[in-house]
């Protein structure tokens, strides 16, 4: 439909469940599985995978969470305000996550799939964003 | 195609709107071929002030991230031993020094254990030093690997095991040295022994790091590991560090004492005083950092 609303949720629901994992092993103490392709432990190591105290993978969490409110309010009560937060807050963690991606490639050496995949998620859910609100100019 | 009916579908729709709103639309992006009846500046345009917000506030916030102080306590960094066992010194597995050594020490330990750090850190070069080198003590580590048992991943294990690893291609004390040199200074179970920075250890320790990943995950260092501790608890040990002086518990009170009777069963003379390397200020026995 023009309003796009279950690609926006299901991408920020994808990110959701990506986010959630990581914040969890995380919580919990361990350390995300990567299968075949390693690099994710040595992210999760790293002096980068917090802010504040806080884990990073956590504010990608509530990021995702917002993401998937909005992405409701949008399709199911078409609020432009909320597609207009998707995609402002969607640029914002397409820039942030490009920055963390930028970290993993140049700084900590280690590129971490889970964390490439919550990327992916972003940026597709901020292009998808931005191309629903220039077909969904303002009445 | 039955999608393909002449009923207006949202494609068209589509086009209606943008027909309709074609006139308030000037400021976005990529519109300009379109003619719009009243033009709006672009500082009106909600997308557009969206977007210079979103960026401006990435900016800020990848700013302050940037200048977050860097705490000096970091898992990433790995701290060479300040004061490793000598490679002079005779070794075998997780003993040191002569097996006829006329004086047995032994030392049970949690690698996660900050009394055991300082133990090993101020107290332990001393005895080294001053008795395993000469040949009068033989000093033997002992795993009481009980710190994390309430915990998973289980860190004091996961170290017990590392080290024993390293023990099975001969470097054990390097490995041991590595560990305390990079314990956690704000305490146990908070990722700092993990198979990650156990890998890096063994590779500043020069181990062959496949055979020491098989040997991390196999079930059977881990039970011996439990064996050891289930023997120590046998002995009575309920802290760390428990250290025996031929099999008779210490009080770590001072490293003078210590001194003491270990020189007296091993015949030596009284230490002269002040001879004594008496910088072991901090009592490892009185920390009782063994609680689980």
């Amino acid at each position: 439909m023009g309003r796009n609303g279950p690609a926006t949720a299901g991408f920020a629901s994808l990110g959701l469940l990506i986010a959630a994992y990581l914040a969890w092993t995380r919580l919990s103490g361990g350390l995300p599985v990567c299968g075949p392709l390693h690099g994710c432990e040595t992210v999760a190591l790293s002096s980068y995978s917090e802010l504040f105290g806080v884990p990073v993978a956590v504010f990608g969490l509530a990021f995702s969470i917002v993401l998937f409110g909005l992405s409701l309010a949008w399709w199911r009560r078409a609020d432009r305000h909320a597609l207009l937060g998707l995609y402002g807050l969607g640029l914002l963690g397409v820039l942030f996550v490009a920055y963390l991606t930028y970290l993993e490639l140049f700084v900590i050496d280690a590129v971490c799939v889970w964390c490439a995949g919550y990327a992916l998620t972003v940026l597709s859910g901020w292009i998808t964003a931005a191309v629903t609100l220039r077909r969904n100019p303002a009445d | 195609m039955p999608g393909q009916a002449p009923t207006p579908g949202p494609a068209s729709r589509r086009r209606q709107r943008r027909a309709q709103s074609a006139g308030r639309a000037a400021g976005r992006p990529r519109t300009s071929n379109r003619t719009p009846a009243t033009s709006r500046p672009l500082w009106q345009n909600p997308t557009a002030i969206t977007t210079v917000l979103a960026v401006i506030a990435t900016i800020i916030l990848i700013i302050v991230v940037n200048s977050r102080p860097t705490t000096p306590n970091n898992p990433s960094v790995l701290n060479p031993p300040a004061n490793p066992v000598a490679d002079s010194v005779p070794r075998q597995g997780t003993i040191l020094g002569s097996t006829s050594a006329p004086v047995t020490m032994d030392a049970w330990e949690d690698f996660q254990c900050p009394a055991c750090e300082i133990w090993t850190l101020q107290w332990e070069p001393n005895v080294v030093q001053e008795f395993v080198a000469a040949g009068v003590v033989r000093y033997q580590f002992h795993d009481y690997a009980f710190l994390g048992t309430d915990h998973t991943p289980d860190e004091s294990l996961n170290a017990a095991v590392a080290a024993q690893c390293a023990s099975a291609q001969g470097k054990f004390w390097q490995y041991h040295d590595w560990l305390y040199a990079n314990q956690n200074p704000n305490g146990e179970n908070q990722g700092w022994f993990l198979q990650a920075r156990l890998d890096a250890i063994a590779q500043k320790v020069g181990l062959d790091l496949a055979v020491f990943d098989t040997c991390l995950v196999d079930p059977a260092r881990a039970a011996a590991v439990h064996t050891e501790q289930d023997a120590g608890t046998a002995l009575g040990i309920t802290e760390t560090p428990s250290i025996f002086v031929n099999e008779k518990l210490q009080a770590l009170t001072t490293y003078a004492a210590l001194e003491a009777t270990i020189r007296s069963l091993a015949g030596l003379p009284a230490s002269p005083v002040g001879s004594s390397t008496s910088g072991a200020g901090a009592s490892p026995g009185a920390s009782g950092s063994g609680q689980p």
